[in-house]
């Protein structure tokens, strides 16, 4: 199982991408590459805060506990996966 | 995002869109989209295009900046501030392409409803002309009665006109004079397919992520 990314770590988004919300998911492009990415309810949940400002990634896990029926553990696993994901698609920078 | 949509202008916009089905939003492309646009224009192909006789033009082949400008044109809150502004609903994606006219006859778009499809609710058409042109002007009218409703022209960088449309309503770019072309992204606001959809289907098309 991966290791979670720390709780004070730093989640931005990256200038390379432009994004649309639809009906509760999210549509990325990368305009490095021009590939598109999707995001489910949760991811976008989570994307459209970050296209507002950095936050740190306990503060994202718990947003999303706040807002879904998850358990932190499972929760920061989840974003962890995700995260890097999209670290490596270069949507958006852990630091 | 890159667009600027004046929510505080609802009920203004709305009331000019009821009374001329066309309204103005200056600077609505700006910043850095705007600025990725106009480069990638300047340096892009454009192939000609005809649409059954109705209109003749250049179209611009695709660019990840074109893409950009789509994404941004299938968003949520820009639905909801056009639902607002015009009534129509339910906006499920924006399609576009952009276009460039040339003065000196060969190039035209005469009268049309762009209604035959059934899906189209709303235009839109934004000025990327790196220097003002002469004609090319937005005109719309209503027929049975007939009767001419407004011209509109748009010669901002950056900025947009929205437009009904409907069976009862005609639009058309009147002919260009001087010596400068005309670049415009024009498209529609339609009820289908939604966009996410239609990014599968052009995938599919295309062999593209």
């Amino acid at each position: 199982m991966p290791e979670t990314i720390a709780p004070e770590a730093t989640i931005s988004a990256t200038k390379e991408q432009v994004s649309c919300e639809l009906g509760g998911e999210a549509v990325i492009l990368q305009t490095g590459d021009g590939i598109y990415y999707g995001l489910n309810s949760v991811g976008n949940f989570v994307w459209q805060r970050l296209q507002k400002a950095p936050h740190s990634f306990g503060e994202l896990v718990q947003a999303v506990t706040d807002e879904f029926d998850v358990d932190r553990a499972t929760c920061a696993e989840d974003l962890s996966r995700l995260f890097r994901d999209m670290a490596s698609a270069k949507l958006l920078q852990i630091a | 995002m890159g667009l600027r949509i004046p929510h505080n202008r609802v009920d203004e916009l709305s009331r000019e869109f009821e009374q001329f089905h066309t309204i103005k939003v200056e600077n609505f492309v700006h910043g850095d989209l705007l600025r990725k646009i106009t480069a990638s224009i300047a340096t892009a192909k454009f192939s000609p295009r005809t649409d059954k006789g109705i209109a003749h033009e250049l179209c611009m082949e695709e660019s990840l900046p074109l893409h950009a400008l789509w994404v941004s044109l299938n968003d949520t809150a820009l639905f909801e501030f056009i639902h607002r502004v015009t009534g129509a609903e339910p906006i499920r994606c924006f399609r576009g392409r952009m276009y460039k006219l040339l003065p000196g006859g060969e190039y035209f778009d005469s009268w049309h409803d762009d209604a035959a499809d059934g899906h189209r609710m709303v235009g839109m058409s934004i000025n990327f002309s790196p220097e003002p042109y002469e004609g090319g002007v937005f005109e719309i009218k209503q027929l049975d009665p007939e009767r001419y409703i407004r011209a509109m022209p748009n010669l901002g960088l950056g900025d947009a006109i929205f437009f009904r449309i409907g069976p009862q309503l005609k639009h058309r770019v009147s002919a260009m004079a001087g010596n400068r072309a005309k670049t415009a992204f024009a498209g529609w606001f339609q009820d289908s397919p939604n966009f996410i959809d239609l990014l599968r289907e052009l995938s599919q098309e295309t062999g593209h992520n």
